[in-house]
């Protein structure tokens, strides 16, 4: 099943990286460091990770992104309504039973 | 199956390799929405000529797992879920739904270790803990999404893995970039028909998507900045097995900004703008539109806030404009331009280290263009206002 395969794959992608990482922590950087070796800015890059999970992931759930509710407004893009949502979410739409 | 062999093997080994020196971090929020709207028309407005109302009260509750090995590893389990309670009083769509929400997660693990890059990889999902077959009345209480929340109350198992990396140029300069694919699951929901509401029950299988992201964000004394633009390649949705709607090719482009003027004032803006491609046409024969029938969205927010040791306060505004009438007359669907403008206010409060409790309220004004040939009845110009307001607490382990 493609489902499956998916997962699989993710599983092992996760594994891979875990076995990339070193097992003990040389230095404190909480989000890595730059390429001279000076600790990268945490909060920008959670901010940036979280950013770019979200706006790969458009049509996860119409119940919002997997985020707290008092920092989703910055993806308030995602709700913009289209044309063919009105379909999908209000049910088959022809001759007597128009969509809104 | 060799690939779940990999998997298999290399997981449990690695995670007891990774995790032997680092820090897990939990924070719980817990929040309750109010949406009260009132106006011109009910919702869907072709079918009514009265005016029309509806309330929403929205429980989402988030829970956020962080566990770091400095230097090496992170990992981050979102999970949010909730409990709606939805309620259309309009005449002759008067309907109500009270529901636990869809679930939504998402795991990801990023690697610290390479200087200068820090891959990630996540997998979301939807969790079909809501609820998608109202039947009879019950299916009026989806309303307007522009006024409320929670436009509908459940879904199938949607799985989405994402790839992505931060490229750190410097400590305060940022590229990243991703790809997701969401893999739509199916589910039933009922037949709309109007103005009966939901009779019968027919299988969605929604369209899955592609998604890539390209953001930069910087940091600059008083200054921050981050900019995304997206692009998202739409699957065709069927009902009972038949194609129904495949929706264009989407772009957007999304930022945000804060200065900070001095300790205690900042001023933050955010704005979006995103553009839909040619739909295929939403009933037979499936073939792509003859005119585009999506508008453009623009979207600006602004706030500033007052910060004062433990307490921050100011207000807030914002304006979305939806620049066309959409309506092709092959679909039978119409999605009219409208602007809304919002003004309200936001409290932000710190007793402690741990805990942030915080309100905001806003007023909105909703304009919709005229739609003469909306079916089965005209709509004039209609105008609505609503209130929206939330509380809620933040607690942090």
């Amino acid at each position: 099943m493609p489902i499956l395969r998916t997962l699989a794959s993710f599983a092992a992608l996760s594994g891979l990286l875990l076995l990339s990482a070193p097992a003990i922590a040389q230095t404190a950087c909480p989000e890595g460091k730059t390429a001279s070796g000076a600790c990268v800015n945490a909060e920008l890059a959670g901010a940036m990770r979280e950013s770019v999970r979200i706006f790969t992931q458009p049509r996860l759930s119409y119940s919002g992104p997997a985020v707290a509710p008092n920092g989703a407004r910055r993806y308030d893009v995602l709700r913009d309504w289209r044309q063919g949502l009105t379909r999908e979410i209000y049910g088959t739409c022809s001759g007597p039973n128009p969509c809104p | 199956m060799a690939i779940v062999g990999v998997a298999v093997a290399v997981v449990p080994l690695a995670t007891s390799l990774a995790w032997s020196d680092s820090q897990w971090d939990v924070a719980y929020n817990q929040e309750v929405r109010y949406f009260s709207w009132r106006g011109d028309r009910g919702f869907p407005a072709p079918f009514t000529a009265a005016r029309g109302g509806g309330t929403q009260v929205y429980f989402p509750t988030t829970v956020i797992v962080t566990g770091t090995a400095p230097d090496s590893l992170k990992f981050q389990l979102v999970t949010r879920g909730g409990f709606v309670s939805s309620r259309q009083t309009s005449p002759g769509l008067t309907g109500s739904v009270t529901t636990p929400t869809d679930t939504v997660t998402a795991a990801t693990l990023t690697l610290l270790s390479i200087p200068g890059i820090q891959p990630f990889v996540a997998l979301n999902a939807n969790l079909p803990t809501g609820r998608s077959v109202l039947s009879g009345s019950a299916s009026f209480a989806r309303m307007d999404p522009d006024l409320v929340d929670i436009a509908t109350f459940g879904e199938g198992w949607n799985i989405g893995p994402t790839v992505g990396a931060n490229v750190a140029l410097t400590p305060d300069v940022i590229l990243a970039g991703g790809w997701g694919y969401t893999d739509r699951g199916r589910y039933n929901r009922e037949n709309i028909v109007l103005p009966a509401g939901g009779v019968g029950q027919t299988t969605v299988d929604p369209g899955n998507t592609q998604t890539v992201n390209a953001s930069l964000g910087f940091r600059h004394g008083p200054l921050r900045v981050q900019i995304a633009g997206s692009h998202v390649r739409e699957g065709a949705t069927t009902f009972a097995g038949v194609p129904s709607v495949q929706l264009g090719n989407r772009s957007f482009v999304s930022g945000n900004g804060s200065f900070a003027w001095n300790d205690s004032s900042v001023t933050s803006v955010a704005a979006s703008w995103s553009h839909t491609q040619k739909n295929k046409a939403l009933v037979p024969p499936f073939l792509t539109e003859a005119f585009n029938s999506n508008s453009n969205v623009y979207r600006v927010r602004l706030e500033h806030a007052f910060n004062a040791p433990g307490w921050s306060f100011g207000p807030t505004g914002s304006y979305l404009l939806r620049d066309e009438n959409a309506y092709s007359s092959t679909t039978l669907q119409f999605v009219p331009a409208k602007t809304v403008w919002s003004a309200g206010g936001n409290l932000r409060h710190k007793p402690h280290d741990s805990v942030l409790l915080y309100a905001n309220v806003e007023r909105l004004w909703v304009t919709e263009r005229a739609r003469p040939a909306a079916v089965p009845n005209p709509v004039p110009a209609s105008h609505y206002t609503a209130w929206m307001a939330a509380a809620g607490v933040t607690l942090a382990f």
